[in-house]
């Protein structure tokens, strides 16, 4: 950074050497027109010097500057190529990946279709047998209560089917039946030794 | 509260002296007039029975008794033994286990009949007949009436029951029905 500041000092005290030694020349030149020779020879040999001392001084940097911008610029274009390249590639790769897509979509969407119908067979087989298990509770329930209500009326028919022989019984019974069923008992007595 | 091993324990004591003196029938009706005369008279009772009063007072009492009753020795010792233990709230239960002991000596089975009618003497005999067949004892019978069997009888030998009511074939008949054996 250094050098680069003292060439550039350098270079713009040349220009404005040269630029000074015109204007005097060009000053001079509108009181005489007449070429002053040796006065030219001075100038030329002025910017002569000025030339040498100015491509001693910047052929270097300059060279240098003019080598570094090259490789630089080289080096931008290996990489804009080489990101060219990864950019064909990934667009390949989209590209590959777009003929694809539908292909992917498709898959997905049967994937998709497929575990919904194995769902849609899950849910049918448990709540066919929750039906199964409802409908049998349901049966086994009606057969509690068919059940429940065939004992209950046959309770009640067998309490009102005695009531009933208990008063024929009460209002008929006679002295020769309570004599057999004294009989009868002794019967069984003797029968029970 | 009945205290039954008490009750067994005097009875028995009681009822191998009676049969050592060939007095079992008396003691066992001067044990019955006893516990009746507590029945009949409670006051009495509790004069004999309660510990509120003095035991000399409660033997002098039941001496002045045995003597208008004229007990035998061994029924007045009995009691004095029991007005001394304090035992004399357990004489029922004490008649009553000498009672079977008595029957049981006898081989006399007591059998309670209860019959929906009344029955007349030639029914009674042949079921007591029955019965002695049955259990090979002396039959002595218990006549209850209880309308209520609507026809036949129950009787009762101790834990033995032989039922041949209308009532309670009646309740088989019902049980029966219920259960759907029949029709």
């Amino acid at each position: 950074m250094r050098m680069r500041g003292t060439y550039l000092g350098l270079v713009t005290f040349a220009v404005m050497a040269t630029t000074m030694s015109g204007l005097a020349w060009a000053s001079e030149g509108g009181g005489h027109h007449e070429l002053n020779w040796w006065d030219f020879f001075l100038r030329l040999m002025n910017f002569a010097i000025m030339l040498g001392l100015l491509i001693y001084l910047l052929k270097k940097p300059l060279g240098n500057f003019f080598v570094s911008r090259r490789e630089n610029i080289q080096n931008t274009l290996i990489e804009l190529e080489q990101k060219k390249l990864e950019a064909d590639k990934k667009c390949a790769e989209y590209k590959a990946k777009l003929s694809t897509l539908d292909k992917e979509v498709g898959q997905i969407i049967a994937e998709y279709v497929q575990e919904g119908e194995a769902e849609k067979s899950k849910i049918i087989e448990a709540a066919q047998k929750q039906a199964e298990y409802l409908k049998q509770q349901a049966q086994l329930t009606i057969q509690q209560e068919i059940k429940s209500a065939r004992e209950s009326l046959q309770e009640e028919i067998a309490d009102l089917t005695v009531a009933a022989a208990e008063d024929i019984l009460r209002k008929n019974i006679k002295a020769k039946d309570q004599d057999r069923l004294v009989q009868e008992f002794i019967a069984k007595v003797v029968e029970a030794k | 509260m009945k205290n039954l091993i008490i009750a067994k324990r005097y009875a028995k004591a009681l009822f191998n002296l009676a049969r050592e003196e060939g007095k079992i029938e008396q003691y066992g009706e001067e044990l019955a007039g006893l516990v009746q005369l507590f029945d009949t008279n409670p006051e009495l009772a509790n004069v004999i029975q309660s510990p509120l009063y003095p035991e000399a007072a409660r033997e002098a009492i039941f001496a002045s008794i045995a003597t208008s009753a004229n007990l035998t020795p061994i029924m007045k010792s009995l009691m004095n033994l029991l007005i001394e233990k304090k035992r004399v709230v357990n004489l029922a239960e004490i008649k009553d286990y000498y009672m079977g002991l008595i029957d049981e000596h006898a081989n006399v089975a007591r059998a309670k009949i209860s019959a929906a009618v009344e029955l007349d003497e030639k029914a009674v005999q042949q079921v007591a007949a029955s019965l002695e067949k049955l259990t090979g004892k002396k039959i002595v019978v218990d006549l209850h009436q209880d309308p209520e069997l609507i026809g036949g009888l129950v009787a009762r030998i101790g834990d033995l029951v032989l039922d041949g009511s209308v009532r309670t074939q009646l309740f088989n008949i019902r049980e029966t029905l219920k259960r759907g054996e029949l029709g």
